[in-house]
Protein backbone atom coordinates (compact mmCIF):
# COMPACT_ATOMS: atom_id res chain seq x y z
CA UNK A 1 0.00 0.00 0.00
CA UNK A 2 2.60 2.46 1.06
CA UNK A 3 4.66 1.85 -2.05
CA UNK A 4 1.71 2.71 -4.29
CA UNK A 5 0.67 5.98 -2.75
CA UNK A 6 3.78 7.06 -0.90
CA UNK A 7 1.66 7.07 2.24
CA UNK A 8 2.84 5.93 5.63
CA UNK A 9 0.50 3.39 7.15
CA UNK A 10 -1.59 4.72 9.98
CA UNK A 11 -0.83 3.75 13.55
CA UNK A 12 -4.15 1.98 13.79
CA UNK A 13 -3.28 -0.04 10.70
CA UNK A 14 -0.04 -1.11 12.33
CA UNK A 15 -1.85 -2.13 15.48
CA UNK A 16 -4.22 -4.23 13.40
CA UNK A 17 -7.32 -2.31 14.43
CA UNK A 18 -9.43 -0.04 12.31
CA UNK A 19 -11.26 3.24 12.71
CA UNK A 20 -14.73 4.13 11.63
CA UNK A 21 -15.19 7.27 9.58
CA UNK A 22 -18.03 9.10 7.98
CA UNK A 23 -17.73 11.40 4.99
CA UNK A 24 -20.38 13.66 3.56
CA UNK A 25 -20.00 14.63 -0.08
CA UNK A 26 -21.82 17.40 -1.86
CA UNK A 27 -22.14 16.70 -5.56
CA UNK A 28 -23.17 19.01 -8.35
CA UNK A 29 -26.95 18.99 -8.77
CA UNK A 30 -26.47 18.12 -12.44
CA UNK A 31 -25.01 14.71 -11.49
CA UNK A 32 -27.22 11.95 -12.80
CA UNK A 33 -27.60 8.34 -11.82
CA UNK A 34 -24.76 7.02 -13.96
CA UNK A 35 -22.39 9.70 -12.68
CA UNK A 36 -23.09 8.71 -9.09
CA UNK A 37 -22.83 5.00 -9.83
CA UNK A 38 -19.53 5.54 -11.61
CA UNK A 39 -18.20 7.50 -8.65
CA UNK A 40 -19.25 4.81 -6.18
CA UNK A 41 -17.75 2.01 -8.25
CA UNK A 42 -14.52 3.93 -8.69
CA UNK A 43 -14.31 4.55 -4.96
CA UNK A 44 -15.12 0.94 -4.15
CA UNK A 45 -11.97 -0.04 -6.02
CA UNK A 46 -10.00 2.45 -3.94
CA UNK A 47 -11.45 1.08 -0.72
CA UNK A 48 -10.67 -2.49 -1.75
CA UNK A 49 -7.10 -1.58 -2.57
CA UNK A 50 -6.57 -0.15 0.91
CA UNK A 51 -8.30 -2.96 2.74
CA UNK A 52 -11.08 -0.66 3.89
CA UNK A 53 -14.77 -1.39 3.82
CA UNK A 54 -17.79 0.77 3.09
CA UNK A 55 -20.50 0.12 5.64
CA UNK A 56 -23.19 2.23 4.12
CA UNK A 57 -23.95 5.00 1.68
CA UNK A 58 -27.03 7.17 1.95
CA UNK A 59 -28.39 9.63 -0.53
CA UNK A 60 -29.98 12.63 1.13
CA UNK A 61 -31.18 14.01 -2.17
CA UNK A 62 -30.77 17.36 -3.81
CA UNK A 63 -30.88 19.95 -1.06
CA UNK A 64 -30.72 23.69 -1.01
CA UNK A 65 -27.34 24.85 0.26
CA UNK A 66 -27.22 27.48 2.97
CA UNK A 67 -24.85 29.42 0.73
CA UNK A 68 -23.77 28.73 -2.81
CA UNK A 69 -20.66 26.61 -3.36
CA UNK A 70 -18.87 27.01 -6.69
CA UNK A 71 -21.86 28.95 -7.99
CA UNK A 72 -24.19 26.10 -7.22
CA UNK A 73 -27.21 26.85 -5.05
CA UNK A 74 -28.18 23.22 -4.52
CA UNK A 75 -26.23 20.01 -4.12
CA UNK A 76 -26.75 16.28 -3.85
CA UNK A 77 -25.69 15.03 -0.44
CA UNK A 78 -24.11 11.60 -0.12
CA UNK A 79 -23.37 10.16 3.30
CA UNK A 80 -20.66 7.47 3.44
CA UNK A 81 -19.70 5.40 6.43
CA UNK A 82 -16.67 3.14 6.30
CA UNK A 83 -14.01 1.33 8.30
CA UNK A 84 -10.32 1.62 7.60
CA UNK A 85 -7.08 3.28 8.58
CA UNK A 86 -6.21 6.94 8.18
CA UNK A 87 -4.52 6.06 4.89
CA UNK A 88 -7.91 5.39 3.29
CA UNK A 89 -9.15 8.83 4.32
CA UNK A 90 -6.16 10.42 2.65
CA UNK A 91 -6.57 8.42 -0.53
CA UNK A 92 -10.36 8.80 -0.61
CA UNK A 93 -10.14 12.56 -0.21
CA UNK A 94 -7.41 12.77 -2.84
CA UNK A 95 -9.72 11.00 -5.27
CA UNK A 96 -12.61 13.27 -4.36
CA UNK A 97 -10.48 16.33 -4.94
CA UNK A 98 -9.79 15.33 -8.53
CA UNK A 99 -13.44 14.48 -9.21
CA UNK A 100 -15.18 17.38 -10.90
CA UNK A 101 -18.66 16.51 -9.70
CA UNK A 102 -17.72 16.86 -6.03
CA UNK A 103 -18.39 20.33 -4.70
CA UNK A 104 -17.30 19.66 -1.13
CA UNK A 105 -16.55 16.84 1.29
CA UNK A 106 -16.05 16.54 5.01
CA UNK A 107 -14.78 13.56 6.99
CA UNK A 108 -15.34 12.89 10.67
CA UNK A 109 -13.88 10.07 12.75
CA UNK A 110 -16.76 8.28 14.41
CA UNK A 111 -15.01 5.60 16.42
CA UNK A 112 -11.60 4.12 17.14
CA UNK A 113 -10.42 0.57 17.54
CA UNK A 114 -13.45 -0.99 15.93
CA UNK A 115 -13.61 -4.66 15.19
CA UNK A 116 -13.90 -4.66 11.43
CA UNK A 117 -15.45 -8.10 11.27
CA UNK A 118 -18.27 -7.18 13.62
CA UNK A 119 -19.66 -4.56 11.28
CA UNK A 120 -21.14 -6.07 8.15
CA UNK A 121 -21.32 -4.04 4.99
CA UNK A 122 -24.82 -3.18 3.86
CA UNK A 123 -23.70 -2.47 0.34
CA UNK A 124 -25.26 -4.59 -2.38
CA UNK A 125 -25.66 -3.89 -6.06
CA UNK A 126 -29.42 -3.42 -5.68
CA UNK A 127 -28.85 -0.95 -2.92
CA UNK A 128 -26.39 0.99 -5.03
CA UNK A 129 -29.04 1.35 -7.72
CA UNK A 130 -31.45 2.93 -5.26
CA UNK A 131 -28.74 5.07 -3.69
CA UNK A 132 -27.68 6.56 -6.96
CA UNK A 133 -31.29 7.38 -7.77
CA UNK A 134 -31.83 10.47 -5.65
CA UNK A 135 -35.04 10.66 -3.67
CA UNK A 136 -37.52 12.70 -5.74
CA UNK A 137 -38.08 15.56 -3.36
CA UNK A 138 -36.57 15.48 0.14
CA UNK A 139 -38.34 17.48 2.77
CA UNK A 140 -39.36 21.02 1.88
CA UNK A 141 -36.50 23.24 2.85
CA UNK A 142 -37.17 25.52 5.76
CA UNK A 143 -38.03 29.02 4.71
CA UNK A 144 -35.47 31.80 5.25
CA UNK A 145 -34.35 31.91 8.84
CA UNK A 146 -35.31 35.53 9.38
CA UNK A 147 -39.00 34.82 9.10
CA UNK A 148 -38.92 32.27 11.88
CA UNK A 149 -40.29 33.50 15.14
CA UNK A 150 -37.15 33.50 17.21
CA UNK A 151 -38.58 33.84 20.62
CA UNK A 152 -35.85 34.50 23.10
CA UNK A 153 -32.77 34.95 20.99
CA UNK A 154 -33.48 38.02 19.00
CA UNK A 155 -31.46 41.00 17.98
CA UNK A 156 -27.95 39.77 18.68
CA UNK A 157 -26.41 42.99 17.41
CA UNK A 158 -27.70 44.76 20.42
CA UNK A 159 -26.23 42.01 22.54
CA UNK A 160 -22.82 42.36 20.91
CA UNK A 161 -22.80 46.10 21.43
CA UNK A 162 -23.53 45.64 25.06
CA UNK A 163 -20.61 43.26 25.45
CA UNK A 164 -18.17 45.48 23.61
CA UNK A 165 -18.72 48.52 25.80
CA UNK A 166 -16.51 48.37 28.87
CA UNK B 1 -27.84 51.02 34.25
CA UNK B 2 -30.20 48.48 35.66
CA UNK B 3 -33.09 50.89 35.14
CA UNK B 4 -32.65 50.65 31.39
CA UNK B 5 -32.95 46.90 31.23
CA UNK B 6 -35.22 45.54 33.87
CA UNK B 7 -35.36 41.78 34.28
CA UNK B 8 -33.30 41.19 31.21
CA UNK B 9 -31.29 38.20 32.38
CA UNK B 10 -34.22 36.41 33.88
CA UNK B 11 -36.45 36.89 30.86
CA UNK B 12 -33.77 35.92 28.35
CA UNK B 13 -32.69 32.73 30.00
CA UNK B 14 -34.83 29.92 28.77
CA UNK B 15 -35.04 26.39 29.98
CA UNK B 16 -32.89 24.30 27.75
CA UNK B 17 -34.35 22.32 24.93
CA UNK B 18 -31.76 19.71 25.73
CA UNK B 19 -32.70 19.45 29.37
CA UNK B 20 -36.16 18.25 28.45
CA UNK B 21 -34.98 15.43 26.25
CA UNK B 22 -32.05 13.51 27.65
CA UNK B 23 -31.73 11.26 24.63
CA UNK B 24 -31.11 14.17 22.27
CA UNK B 25 -27.62 14.02 20.78
CA UNK B 26 -26.01 17.16 19.43
CA UNK B 27 -25.03 16.22 15.92
CA UNK B 28 -23.75 18.33 13.06
CA UNK B 29 -25.98 16.37 10.69
CA UNK B 30 -29.10 17.74 12.37
CA UNK B 31 -29.40 21.38 11.27
CA UNK B 32 -32.92 21.68 12.63
CA UNK B 33 -31.66 21.12 16.16
CA UNK B 34 -28.68 23.43 15.74
CA UNK B 35 -30.87 26.25 14.49
CA UNK B 36 -32.41 26.41 17.93
CA UNK B 37 -29.03 27.62 19.20
CA UNK B 38 -28.45 30.27 16.55
CA UNK B 39 -29.67 33.83 16.44
CA UNK B 40 -31.58 35.00 13.42
CA UNK B 41 -28.29 36.42 12.15
CA UNK B 42 -26.71 32.99 12.32
CA UNK B 43 -24.53 33.51 15.40
CA UNK B 44 -24.21 30.96 18.16
CA UNK B 45 -26.26 31.90 21.21
CA UNK B 46 -24.17 32.25 24.40
CA UNK B 47 -24.69 29.55 26.99
CA UNK B 48 -25.67 32.12 29.61
CA UNK B 49 -28.68 32.95 27.47
CA UNK B 50 -29.64 29.55 26.12
CA UNK B 51 -29.07 27.95 29.51
CA UNK B 52 -27.18 24.90 28.25
CA UNK B 53 -24.32 23.38 30.22
CA UNK B 54 -20.71 24.16 29.38
CA UNK B 55 -20.25 20.70 27.99
CA UNK B 56 -23.30 21.01 25.76
CA UNK B 57 -22.16 24.44 24.60
CA UNK B 58 -18.85 22.99 23.48
CA UNK B 59 -20.65 20.27 21.57
CA UNK B 60 -22.97 22.83 20.00
CA UNK B 61 -20.21 25.15 18.80
CA UNK B 62 -18.31 22.25 17.31
CA UNK B 63 -21.41 20.90 15.57
CA UNK B 64 -22.35 24.35 14.27
CA UNK B 65 -18.92 24.83 12.73
CA UNK B 66 -19.10 21.46 11.03
CA UNK B 67 -22.62 22.06 9.75
CA UNK B 68 -21.57 25.45 8.36
CA UNK B 69 -18.77 23.78 6.45
CA UNK B 70 -21.30 21.48 4.81
CA UNK B 71 -23.68 24.34 3.95
CA UNK B 72 -26.36 22.88 6.19
CA UNK B 73 -26.57 26.14 8.12
CA UNK B 74 -25.30 29.53 6.96
CA UNK B 75 -22.18 31.32 8.16
CA UNK B 76 -24.00 34.64 8.07
CA UNK B 77 -27.51 35.80 7.39
CA UNK B 78 -27.85 39.25 5.86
Amino acid sequence: MSDISGQVLSVSAKKGTKREYETILILRPSSNKTNILDLIHKMQAVFDKFGARIIKIENWGNRTLAYSIKRSATGIYLYWRYIGGSDIVHEFERNLRITDAVLRFYTVKVDEDVDATARPSEITEDLLQTISEPPPEPEPEPEPVRDEPHSVFSNDDEEGLEEGVP
Amino acid sequence: MSDDKPNRSSSRRSSSLLANDKTLVIDYKNPQLLKAFLTDRGKVVPARISGVSARQQRQITKAVKRARMLALIPYTVQ
